[in-house]
């Protein structure tokens, strides 16, 4: 057996090697179209043209993946969030079936594509709102409108898919998918409070971002069972919500300012004690 | 030091992989560094609780007006590159105060000690985030390249200004100093990530 491989292996690498070196070559003239000149190159050297090379090989993949779940978005409403959506799309692109494979997390991976998607749509819809309101002092509105309008409208991008959202739901729920569910609600709670002007550094940012992810998963919950006309009730609900956190808030300042006051009322009961022993004179130290 | 997470498929599409890794870096380093300079802030406040009124009172007020300013500078750019500022934010707080005000009950030459120890902790950490900002880009990165750069330099002049003022005479010099370098980098790998 061994003697067999030994005659083949002499035959068979130079047939290899002339492949390879046929490729090379046959990279060079497709060159002279400008296509895939690095094939032809030699080793990169630098460490830093190796991580743009990976860089752009990682970007060339992360474009066709994109491309494959965008054209996966139409057959949600008939195959759900799963990998036969995939399969179709891809399909629909002309490459085989198979490259569902480049989706280790199957239907996940196209929820959050369209998370991301609408996540980025909403932004320049904020970036724009924002402009406009300077331009024009009438359209500036306070913040609590401001979200509950965000907020509504984020909403309503998922209505195209309302009928398998608690599929998508459910996959986001699963403990393996969580960190990218928290991750793009994390965006999408920042992305609002930024364009509703929060500008906070300190341990607020999360306390803010926090309060209203809670507001959003509800009104999200919510809207899967809303039957009513143009799902009217999901936004009572939502404005229910946001005026329960203006009254937790107004209640917070106001517990806090007679915290204060009581302090002030304390402290000036001990001075008035020290001072009636004696006890109050800066000079002792 | 780049995590690979493919960040297009989470959140918001970011249009390429390079720009996602510069932006994971530029949130790491502008989080830490806030994180820092509160830090920083609070163990000048808890030294000055203690020896404000001495006579090193004075050195110390200078070096706290600089921290102070080095914060404000953080605080602005924690919103302007949408940076998420780390969650330990109420612990540094504590810890800051109550080492400042712990090393400065050890006598003056403790509390310089712990001044010393930290900034030469800050200023290696800031070089390498220098490094890490130039392999990133210099022109892109600019402004941010900036102001680390003048910050380190503020430290380094506190580090030195620590050592004039009789840093060395601290009782177990090597051991304090080795015990709070060791608490600050471990401070800064929390606040990196977290």
């Amino acid at each position: 057996m061994g003697g067999v491989w030994r005659q083949v292996i002499p035959f068979g690498l130079p047939s290899l090697l002339a492949t390879r070196l046929g490729y090379a070559r046959l990279l060079q003239t497709s060159s002279l179209h400008g296509i895939a000149e690095e094939g032809t190159s030699g080793p990169e050297t630098s460490s830093s043209l190796d991580q743009e090379g990976s860089d752009l090989e990682t970007d060339g993949e992360q474009q066709l993946k994109e491309e494959i779940l965008q054209a996966s978005l139409p057959f949600v409403h008939t195959h759900g969030w799963s990998q036969d959506a995939i399969a179709q799309g891809a399909e629909t692109l002309g490459y085989s079936s198979m490259v569902h494979g480049m989706f280790p997390g199957g239907g996940v991976d196209l929820v959050n594509y369209f998370y991301g998607q609408c996540n980025s749509k909403l932004d320049g819809s904020l970036k724009a709102a924002i402009k406009a309101a300077e331009e024009n002092q009438e359209l500036r509105k306070g913040t609590t409108t401001f979200i509950a309008a965000a907020v509504e409208e984020r909403l309503r991008m998922n209505i195209e898919y309302h009928d398998s959202w608690h599929w998508a739901l459910a996959l986001h729920a699963s403990p393996s998918n969580m960190p990218k569910a928290l991750h793009n609600i994390g965006t999408l709670m920042d992305t609002i409070w930024y364009h509703a002007g929060d500008r906070s550094y300190d341990f607020n940012w999360y306390t803010k971002r926090g309060i209203l992810a809670a507001v959003y998963k509800s009104t999200e919950l919510c809207m899967l069972q809303d039957k009513s006309e143009d799902f009217q009730d999901t936004w009572a609900f939502m404005n229910r919500r946001l005026s329960d956190v203006h009254s937790v808030g107004k209640c917070v300042q106001e517990g806090a300012s007679f915290l204060g006051g009581a302090g002030n009322l304390v402290k000036a009961g001990i001075l008035t004690a020290l001072n009636m022993a004696g006890m109050n004179s800066k000079s002792r130290f | 030091m780049y995590q690979c997470r493919p960040l297009a498929l989470a959140g918001v599409r970011l249009y390429s992989t390079k720009a996602a890794h510069t932006k994971q870096a530029i949130d790491r380093i502008i989080r830490v560094d806030h994180a820092g300079e509160l830090g920083a802030d609070r163990i000048y406040a808890g030294q000055m609780a203690v020896l404000g009124k001495t006579s090193v009172g004075p050195v110390i007020q200078h070096m706290w007006d600089q921290e102070k300013e080095h914060k404000a500078k953080f605080e602005e750019l924690v919103p302007k590159y949408r940076v998420r500022p780390t969650v330990l934010l109420p612990i540094w707080n504590v810890a800051g105060f109550v080492l400042g005000a712990g090393t400065a009950l050890l006598g003056r030459e403790a509390a310089m000690a712990c001044t010393v120890a930290v900034e030469s902790v800050i200023t290696d950490h800031y070089n390498s985030q220098l490094r890490e900002l130039i392999n990133l880009g210099e022109e892109e990165n600019k402004e941010l390249i900036e102001v680390i750069k003048k910050f380190r330099d503020d430290e380094m002049d506190h580090h030195d200004t620590g050592l004039a003022n009789d840093a060395e005479q601290a009782p177990a010099y090597t051991a304090l100093s080795n015990v709070i370098k060791t608490g600050c980098k471990a401070a800064v790998w929390l606040s990196e990530r977290i």
